[in-house]
């Protein structure tokens, strides 16, 4: 901490990179152009603003990727330019005749002689922060059959004496991995596979464990900063949670209202406060969306998605169930078993003594209320009759089967999106199947919801405990669905 | 989860410091960081240490004890008012338990009742003398407490809470008034009413009355012939004689009129206040709880923030264009057929694949030494070059080194792209397109660029 000026808390301006800066591990990414560097890199580091495109060249200078918590820096991953003249430098380092022990000195000197020479200004870039102490990862695409011109590559990363493993990375459906295996095998002691666009959290995971073993002192960090990277996980899941809790609270609270005078055409008024109601639900699963984006770091992200059904469609029709709204039997199953849910907490609190008549009745009320309430998303009332003056309200939400629609909407949009990996460019087209449903919603998910939903449109108030325990839920889904 | 019973001063205190002063995510981090080993609470109310003491409570504060005094002042005035004795008529019971049983039964009730809706109160109950004279501090020079975003409801409770003091010291002040004036004087109490009520009835009336201390003690409970001897009716200003005959003992009244007031003035009203403070903490802990500044502080003070991303500028790609115009068909003829990091029977099945005849077949590039490769590039002088080269391998400059050096000896330099024997030599348009892309950036006059 800096200065204080007598009191308890940093000033403005304070960071925290006073805290003592450790010599920590260092990796470095390497291997012949256009074979996934970037995509790797992208992953690793959870970013998705690296260039990558199938042009030879798209990554010119080295770029560092610290893994920082708190301020101290826990590892460092390095994005390089691929090998362009291998063989020419291969050709400089053995035309020194050294021993082994020497070899490394050699690299330093290829360094230092061209360091200011445009033809081996990428073999510089990627030879720099070897021979400052980081690990190598070699990247080869492992759809793609080997090639001899690999061996240059790897005898100039052997001479730089470095831990090192490899990466095989299988860009296409086709597999040489038994080709390459065999190759690597010869050059490096760790061969993984790991494909950047389809890998699991738990892949992640297992080659940062796997890199912790290239040498003993990067064991310490590297688990730590596996540790943190798993509760930083946890912690997104809740905040994404928490992010589509506080949207459904907005939606399913929310009223609009627009005073009308005697002379006005209370229809179109009607249709334009419908509209502004509609708008408001579209911006605010926007803003829901911008904010899960931006938890998951997916801030550049291209989507196509298909607009909220507002439906002048009738929701019994097929066409709502294919967006994942719920059947009327479903329904009013849900609307039962929340209103049990409710009435069991009567009789826990009497400890029985009602015979379970709370449950019943609320069963039966809320399958009822949820039969009754079918097919109506909102209703516009006429309000006030104070000084003349009259107005329209609408909301808030009362159509329970597109609370549904728009929860659901939320979360399979965060699943996409946690799943996603962040080597991925392309566009994202988010399309729901209709089986998406029977996925999150099931016996012991919907009571809970159906009962928030419930509180929520009753009245305006926070209901911290049913928030709680719907939070959590919501954040257990997510995990099941992103597992 | 925060937890501790939380009064007004923690309540700004905290308000304020996760309102009014921007701190970065990082310097909050670091204070979690400096106080870890504090728990949540500690921490939340050491961060908001430097407010303590110099904020606008001390404004509110003033406002209740101003209040209080007011309503003790008040009570000592009503008090001594209910009980002014001339000598020439008996001071009324009746008046004065109106003022210490039946308004603090009805003020209790109707406080109890606002409590049921004063959660979802959206504006402050403006009428409240409370209120007004909260508002008239306001005005005071150097006043802050306006800028402190408190909530209507929260501004309600603590009007209910006050106006408990404010009853409970009124009270105070009925009973200092009650005990000084029978200490003082000798007051002749006596009741009288224009209801048709007998003596027994207000006995009974009284008797009930006194459920709360009766059984405990029935000193101070006035018999059934003491109520009968203090009837009096005003009748031209004469006083009854029955009055005036037993005036030793009408003195009596005070004890229950003191009883009276400390269990329904005091005790009960003790027991609301101490209920509704009880509440209004639970309704300052909720509201900093559920308006997340708290939860929102103490997740920045004990998350880690976790970096990824570079801090190093990117260049710019700027992708080539494809249009390379010296694209051809192959040959059927070559002085020389060359493939890059290719055994020369892969060359030679290529030749034969696609019905092209050659002089000289030769591997070039790949693992073979540059000393060989110029060697080679010697004999293709003036020659008709076809080099085949890895469709699925960018063009490396060691490709690009080969290709330009080959096209100043050579006539005429034909890459043929060409696919992995698993695929028939195939590739895709994409892998075509890189190469057309590098042969774009090459431009050689004597470099053509074949498809297959």
């Amino acid at each position: 901490m800096g200065e204080k000026d007598g009191r308890d808390r940093p000033t403005k301006g304070e960071t925290m990179q006073d805290i003592a800066s450790v010599e920590h591990p260092k990796f470095v990414v390497v291997g012949h152009p256009n074979k996934g560097k970037s995509s790797i890199v992208s992953s690793l580091s959870f970013d998705d603003t690296i260039q990558i495109a199938d042009t030879p060249g798209t990554t010119t200078i080295k770029r560092s990727f610290p893994f920082i918590v708190d301020g101290k820096t826990l590892y460092e991953i390095y994005d390089t330019p691929g090998f362009q003249r291998p063989r020419r430098v291969l050709s400089w380092l053995q035309s020194h005749d050294v021993s082994a022990d020497k070899r490394a000195d050699v690299v330093k000197e290829f360094i230092e002689t061209f360091r200011d020479d445009e033809r081996y200004i990428d073999e510089i870039e990627l030879l720099t922060p070897i021979m400052q102490g980081a690990g190598i990862i070699y990247v080869v695409d492992g759809s793609k059959p080997y090639g001899e011109e690999y061996e240059m590559e790897m005898e100039i990363l052997r001479w730089t004496g470095e831990p090192s493993m490899a990466l095989i990375n299988l860009i296409d459906t086709t597999s040489y991995e038994e080709q390459w295996r065999k190759a690597l095998g010869q050059y490096f002691k760790l061969v993984r596979v790991y494909n950047p666009m389809s890998r699991t959290f738990d892949d992640h995971i297992q080659l940062l464990r796997a890199i912790a073993q290239l040498r003993e002192e990067w064991v310490a960090p590297l688990t730590q900063a596996i540790d943190i990277t798993i509760q930083n996980r946890e912690q997104r899941f809740q905040k994404t949670a928490q992010c589509i809790a506080d949207m459904m609270q907005d939606i399913l609270t929310h009223t609009q209202k627009i005073s009308i005078s005697s002379h006005d055409n209370t229809e179109s008024k009607r249709e334009l406060l419908i509209e502004r109601y509609r708008e408001y639900i579209k911006q605010r699963e926007k803003r829901a969306q911008k904010q899960i984006e931006s938890i998951w770091n997916h801030n550049h992200l291209q989507k196509e998605q298909t607009p909220i059904p507002f439906i002048d469609i009738d929701l019994f029709s097929s066409q709502s169930e294919s967006i994942f709204g719920l059947t009327k039997q479903k329904l009013i199953t849900t609307g039962v078993a929340s209103g049990a849910a409710v009435g069991a907490s009567a009789d826990l609190l009497t400890a029985g003594s009602t015979l379970f008549l709370g449950s019943a009745i609320g069963a039966i009320v809320g399958g009822v209320g949820a039969y009754m309430g079918f097919g109506k998303i909102f209703d516009t009332k006429l309000m006030g009759r104070k000084l003349g003056k009259r107005y329209l309200q609408i909301g808030p939400l009362q159509e329970p089967n597109f609370t549904y629609i728009l929860l659901g909407r939320a979360i399979y949009y965060s699943s996409t999106i946690i799943s996603r990996s962040h080597a991925m460019r392309g566009k994202l087209e988010i399309e729901v199947g209709e089986e998406f449903q029977d996925i999150w919603l099931n016996k012991e998910t919907t009571p809970i919801i159906a009962k928030y939903h419930k509180l929520l449109t009753k009245d305006n108030k926070t209901h911290s405990e049913e928030r709680v325990e719907y939070i959590d839920m919501l954040s257990l889904i997510l995990k099941r669905l992103s597992s | 989860m925060l937890k501790y019973r939380m009064n007004l001063e923690t309540y700004i205190d905290i308000k304020q410091s996760t309102q009014y002063e921007s701190y970065t995510r990082e310097q909050i981090r670091s204070f979690g960081i400096e106080h870890s080993q504090l728990n949540d609470r500690e921490k939340i109310e050491q961060w908001s240490m430097p407010h303590n003491k110099k904020h606008s409570t001390n404004e509110i504060h003033h406002a209740s004890n101003l209040l209080g005094a007011i309503s003790l002042l008040f009570g000592l005035f009503a008090g001594f008012g209910l009980l002014s004795y001339s000598g020439n008529e008996p001071v009324n019971v009746i008046y004065f338990m109106a003022i210490s049983i039946a308004l603090p039964i009805v003020s209790m009730v109707l406080s109890i009742i606002s409590t049921y809706s004063i959660d979802s109160s959206s504006n402050p109950i403006s009428l409240s003398p409370a209120y007004l004279l909260e508002r008239l501090l306001h005005l005071l020079p150097n006043s802050t407490i306006s800028n402190i975003d408190i909530p209507p409801h929260i501004i309600n409770w603590l009007l209910l809470k006050r106006t408990q003091l404010m009853s409970l010291l009124f009270s105070i002040g009925l009973v200092v008034a009650l005990v000084v004036s029978v200490s003082i004087r000798d007051i002749a109490f006596g009741w009288s009413s224009t209801l048709d009520i007998s003596a027994h009835e207000l006995y009974v009336a009284l008797h009930n009355l006194s459920f709360g201390w009766r059984f405990i003690t029935d000193w101070g409970m006035p018999s059934q012939e003491l109520i009968s001897q203090s009837r009096y009716f005003r009748l031209g200003n004469q006083l009854d004689s029955n009055l005036v005959a037993h005036a030793s003992s009408l003195g009596e009244w005070w004890k229950f009129l003191l009883l009276a007031t400390l269990f329904y003035a005091i005790f009960l009203r003790l027991l609301l206040y101490i209920w509704i403070s009880f509440r209004y903490s639970t309704a300052l802990q909720r509201d900093i709880i559920e308006s997340g500044q708290v939860v929102k502080l103490l997740e920045w003070m004990n998350t880690p923030i976790v970096s990824t991303s570079s801090q190093d500028s990117e260049d710019r790609f700027i992708e080539g264009s494809r249009g390379y115009t010296q694209t051809s068909d192959i040959s059927t003829k070559y002085d020389f057929t060359l493939g890059w990091a290719m055994s020369s029977d892969t060359i030679s099945v290529l030749n034969d694949t696609l019905s092209i005849e050659s002089d000289h077949i030769s591997s070039i590039g790949g693992s073979r030494a540059i000393a060989e490769d110029e060697k080679l590039l010697q004999q293709c002088r003036d020659s008709d070059t076809l080099l085949y080269v890895k469709a699925w391998e960018p063009p490396t400059m060691d490709i690009v080194d080969l290709i330009i050096d080959l096209s100043r000896v050579a006539n005429r330099v034909d890459v043929v792209p060409v696919g992995s024997v698993d695929s028939g030599f195939g590739y895709s348009d994409r892998e075509f397109g890189v190469w057309e892309r590098k042969m774009v950036e090459i431009d050689q006059p004597k470099v053509r660029l074949c498809k297959i």
